[in-house]
């Protein structure tokens, strides 16, 4: 399977890859690890006339903590956000869900901003990102404009990003003292399609009652899905007075999945129910151990 | 384009289209031919290749991509005839049967000792997680890395 001829560029500096993409943008696709777009060709699906690939642009490979916020370049791999330490201790579910995403070698491949960028409602990073109140900065001719992850995904492979626009970075704010987090997918068989995702991000204040509740999901619709209503509702409730089941109901009445081969609506229904208490046992019990900083 | 890479410790120059796949770059132009193509989508890992000594789907990859780069594939394991203690395990422990997996499992093996000198059984079951075998059922492979992983008379490190 070939794709059709295009043109390719790989520069090492982010506004030789803002002009290139401004020139070329009728045609042109921004590519960090290809692995999405390459697939896509090869089906002639999509048929781009250059190729800017931003993945040696150095500035945008860094993990970093910023003080205020954990920042995540491009086109860092998603092999690398897993492994991260600082990820892993401060952030732990994007690091659950950067090991959930594809298999070892492709984890060697994806970037950060392709997942990220595509808007596929299955992808896993979207949801966890969503769940954390993330910032997604994006780079273009008329320099840079932040978006919350929030409102950037907008339907099936439909974003926010205007043309000529790239995803430099992601910030996600630093986790308040107690909080905990946890990304959980469920898939029929390892690597498979997946069935459904829950992300549950929570911080508690100082006497353990719920200070905030966030929830994303994914498979769960046409497009990534915050879950912010039952955060709201339980805020100021002590985590034993409110059975981790109710608030699960109340995440699941968020999704809209649909049926394909992977289940029917209501059999994912159930899925993303026990997803949800799953997801929110384990986050809790991290946040109560100190979890997270 | 004009491309520099270095393959199995030898420098390359060449022109490719930029839609060359680096896998048909690996085997029609270098004539390397351990590298397989299984599914051509990414699934499979049959065209496992190091790059800079990590392993990745060569099937889903342009040869531009690895530009300056360093490729291993099958052929640079062995020493001349000195095969690579991952290669002496597969055969000892009959860690193949038609083959046709067999050079990406063991591209993918290379790269998982190299991070994990001793991975646990379940560490090795999720490290060749992206590498499908349709012969042997995948037990005898992992006594074959298992053996590579403890047994280092047979080869170099
Ligand atoms: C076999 C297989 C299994 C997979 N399994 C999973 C899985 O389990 N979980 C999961 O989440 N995903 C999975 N994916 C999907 C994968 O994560 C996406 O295809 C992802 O886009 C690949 O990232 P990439 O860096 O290779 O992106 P690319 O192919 O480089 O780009 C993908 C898209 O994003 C755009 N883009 C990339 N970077 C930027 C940027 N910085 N700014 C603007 N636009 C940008 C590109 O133009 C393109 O449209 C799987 C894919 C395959 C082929
Ligand atoms: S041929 Fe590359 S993964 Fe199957
Ligand atoms: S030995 Fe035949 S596919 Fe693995």
């Amino acid at each position: 399977m070939y794709p059709p001829s295009f043109d390719y560029a790989a520069p090492d500096d982010l506004d030789e890859a803002i002009k290139l993409f401004e020139l070329h943008n009728d045609n042109a696709k921004i590519m960090t690890g290809g692995v999405g777009l390459i697939n896509a060709m090869k089906h002639h699906i999509i048929r781009p006339g250059f190729l800017i690939d931003i993945s040696r642009i150095r500035e945008l490979s860094l993990i970093g903590d910023h003080g205020g916020y954990l920042s995540i370049g491009a086109t860092v791999k998603v092999a690398e956000l897993q492994r991260s330490d600082l990820v892993k201790r401060n952030y732990t579910a994007i690091s659950e869900a950067a090991g959930a995403i594809a298999d070892p070698l492709l984890r060697n491949m994806i970037s950060v901003g392709g997942n990220v960028c595509t808007g596929n409602p299955d992808d896993d990073l979207p949801p966890v990102f969503l769940s954390m109140d993330a910032q997604y900065i994006l780079a273009g001719r008329n320099g840079r404009r932040v978006i919350d992850a929030d409102g950037f995904y907008l339907g099936h492979m439909s974003t926010a990003i205007r043309p000529g626009e790239i995803l430099v970075e992601v910030r996600v704010p630093r986790q308040a003292e107690r909080s905990g987090s946890a990304y959980i997918k469920r898939e029929l068989r390892q690597n498979d399609h997946l069935v459904a995702g829950v992300a549950a991000s929570i911080s508690l204040e100082e006497d353990g009652r719920y200070k905030r509740l966030a929830f994303g999901l994914s498979g769960s619709g046409n497009t990534s899905i915050h879950a912010r209503l039952p955060g709201a509702k339980f805020t100021g409730s002590r985590p034993i007075d409110v059975p981790v089941g109710d608030i699960a109901k109340m995440v699941v009445e968020e999704a809209s999945p649909l049926s394909d081969r992977q289940g029917s609506a209501s059999y994912k229904r159930k899925v993303i129910l026990a997803l949800a208490r799953e997801a929110l046992t384990l986050a809790l019990q991290r946040a109560e151990q100190g979890g997270q900083k | 384009m004009k491309i520099s890479v270095n393959v199995n410790g030898r420098n390359v120059d060449a022109d490719v289209e930029p839609r060359k796949l680096l896998v048909d770059f690996i085997r029609d132009d270098l004539h390397l031919t351990g590298t397989h193509v299984g599914c051509d989508t990414s699934s499979c890992g049959a065209c496992t290749v190091l790059l800079d000594g990590v392993a990745v789907k060569s099937c889903t990859m342009f040869a531009v991509q690895a530009n300056n780069r360093n490729i291993t594939t099958i052929e640079g394991l062995s020493k001349g005839d000195e095969l690579h203690r991952l290669q002496s395990a597969f055969i000892e422990e009959g860690g193949l049967q038609c083959g046709y997996c067999t050079p990406g499992m063991i591209m993918t093996s290379a790269w998982l000792l190299s991070n994990n000198a001793a991975p646990t059984e379940e560490e090795i079951r999720n490290g060749i997680s992206g590498n499908l075998c349709r012969c042997t059922g995948y037990d005898s492979i992992i006594r074959s890395i298992q053996k590579a992983s403890s047994d280092r008379r047979g080869g170099r490190k």
